[in-house]
């Protein structure tokens, strides 16, 4: 069995559950919960959408070094001497320990929930959403044009390093990795900006008018589809209440 | 011959003040299949931009069905319905994140409902067999289904005149050959289509009408046989005769074989 029903609606469904979880990784102070969360939306990126799990795992490994950086800067606590030596102390108490813990452990669960969400949720989905609240139209726009801008300079930095590569580039001497570097820098930006402007002449092409408007297919939800939605919300608040 | 957009002395120079065209006048024919050479910088992409409205002419005038270019909001809406454009790289039209959004993204700016755009789009997206890749991400496909992806977003619009640059460019044999199969069908339906090329072997087989230009002017303009059969001001252009055409010289042929068919049986 099948129903139709608005697109906002699926979105809607989709961003409530994505903010509910990370209302509970926030509000639990559990850090069994938090690990608990931390695996099951890990697995859940690659299953859920088309993501594989080296890439999934990679888009978790650059949050995950921040986040490692900033534990360690609580657990360690620098005390320091005036009288004798040493001047400065590394103290790693029991305390700033298990709160770096919490904080890391805190934090990954949120992003690894906030990294599904993004994968789920495209740019228009996102834009049909934010509209269907009145957000106002020019900081949707903003949006768009910002994760679009990203979009190419990544791709663009991509093929630009690979180019350069492919020229014995970055060959391991500090003083050439720097000079490829700082010209990969200015090759991203002028490239970048002049696909920037291409694509605004070919969205005039296709009559844009200042607004970006999407129409998104019609959506056909399955029982089924209900059921794992359930099912997922369970497995992401029971646990809250036992563990 | 009825024509469907008319140019007369127009010229444009880019910021850098660098002249690209000028002084160019010529009458697009209607429902011909039209193809636009000349060797790089010669003006041909610049040429498409302004049939399009997307540049605005610094001298002279372009006509589409007798009346001027209208420069004003509504007036470039009206002519970018009538005149589509089919841009060389299919990374600079891509803007959807899904080819559902990318074929529908022309149709919903213009002032049609939802319901009939999500009709004209899934008709669009079946008549290019893109059904199956609807929800994939249009970045991530290869350059011939992007391409393919962007003349659908074109088509959708439902323009009487299409203009493609370089639509073959990147494009495998089978892949050109669909493509040119699309611009076919497309003129059997009454539609004028406009490609830049640099085959001239292709050019020379499929196009009813050739213009060439050289040096920011219409060096050359007229029916395929005309147009090629002039080798010393196609070398001036820096183009080359087509193949079959240097062949039948060669063998000394009285009629001029418009494709490999025809030459091998005007040789038996």
């Amino acid at each position: 069995m099948s129903f139709r029903i608005q697109n906002h609606t699926c979105i809607g469904i989709r961003v409530l559950f994505i903010v509910g979880a990370m209302i509970l990784c926030y509000l639990s102070t559990s850090n069994v919960y938090h690990a608990f969360m931390i695996g099951l939306f890990a697995a859940s990126t690659p299953l859920l959408t088309k993501f594989s799990f080296k890439i999934a795992f990679r888009r978790l490994m650059m949050p995950f070094l921040f986040v490692s950086i900033a534990a360690l800067t609580v657990a360690l606590e620098l005390s320091f001497n005036t009288a004798g030596s040493p001047f400065i102390k590394v103290v790693f108490s029991k305390e700033s320990f298990a709160f770096a813990i919490q904080l890391f452990l805190k934090s990954m669960s949120v992003i690894s929930v906030v990294s599904l969400g993004i994968a789920m949720i495209s740019i228009s989905e996102m834009t049909a959403f934010l509209r269907f609240f009145r957000v106002p139209e020019l900081l949707i726009e903003l949006l768009v044009m910002v994760h679009h801008s990203i979009q190419i300079i990544g791709h663009k930095t991509t093929k630009l390093y690979t180019a350069q590569k492919s020229r014995m580039a970055y060959n391991g001497q500090f003083k050439n990795g720097l000079t490829c570097f700082s010209l990969l820098v200015t090759s991203i930006f002028s490239s970048s900006l002049n696909q920037i402007q291409q694509q605004a002449i070919a969205l005039d092409a296709r009559c844009y008018n200042n607004k970006l408007v999407w129409v998104l297919p019609r959506k056909n939800i399955k029982s089924i589809q209900l059921v794992w939605l359930t099912i997922g919300l369970s497995i992401i608040t029971i646990p809250v209440f036992f563990i | 011959m009825k024509s469907v957009i008319d140019l007369k002395n127009v010229g444009y120079s880019y910021q850098n003040k660098e002249e690209v065209l000028n002084g160019l006048s010529i009458s697009i024919p209607e429902g011909k299949k039209i193809a636009l050479l000349g060797a790089n910088g010669a003006g041909k992409s610049t040429l498409m931009l302004l049939l399009n409205g997307v540049l605005k002419p610094n001298e002279g005038q372009l006509f589409y069905k007798g009346e001027p270019y209208n420069y004003k909001r509504k007036g470039l809406r009206a002519l970018r319905q009538k005149v589509g454009v089919l841009f060389q790289e299919p990374d600079s039209q891509i803007i959807a994140p899904t080819v559902y959004e990318e074929v529908a993204f022309g149709l919903s700016n213009l002032d049609f409902d939802k319901e009939t755009v999500r009709k004209k789009t899934d008709a669009v997206l079946e008549c290019f067999y893109l059904t199956d890749i609807q929800y994939k991400n249009p970045h991530h496909l290869s350059v011939g289904q992007k391409k393919r992806v962007c003349f659908a977003s074109v088509l959708a619009m439902a323009p009487d005149v299409i203009v493609a640059d370089e639509p073959t460019s990147g494009l495998d044999h089978p892949y050109a050959q669909q493509m040119f199969k699309e611009f076919d069908f497309l003129n059997a339906q009454g539609k004028t289509i406009i490609i830049s090329t640099h085959d001239m072997n292709h050019a020379y087989e499929w196009a009813d009408y050739v213009i060439v230009l050289h040096k920011g002017k219409v060096w050359q303009c007229g029916s395929a046989d005309e147009v090629f059969a002039n080798e010393a001001a196609l070398k001036e252009a820096g183009l080359p005769q087509p193949l079959l055409l240097q062949l039948a010289k060669y063998l000394g042929l009285k009629e001029m074989p418009r494709d490999v068919e025809s030459f091998k049986q005007l040789i038996h």
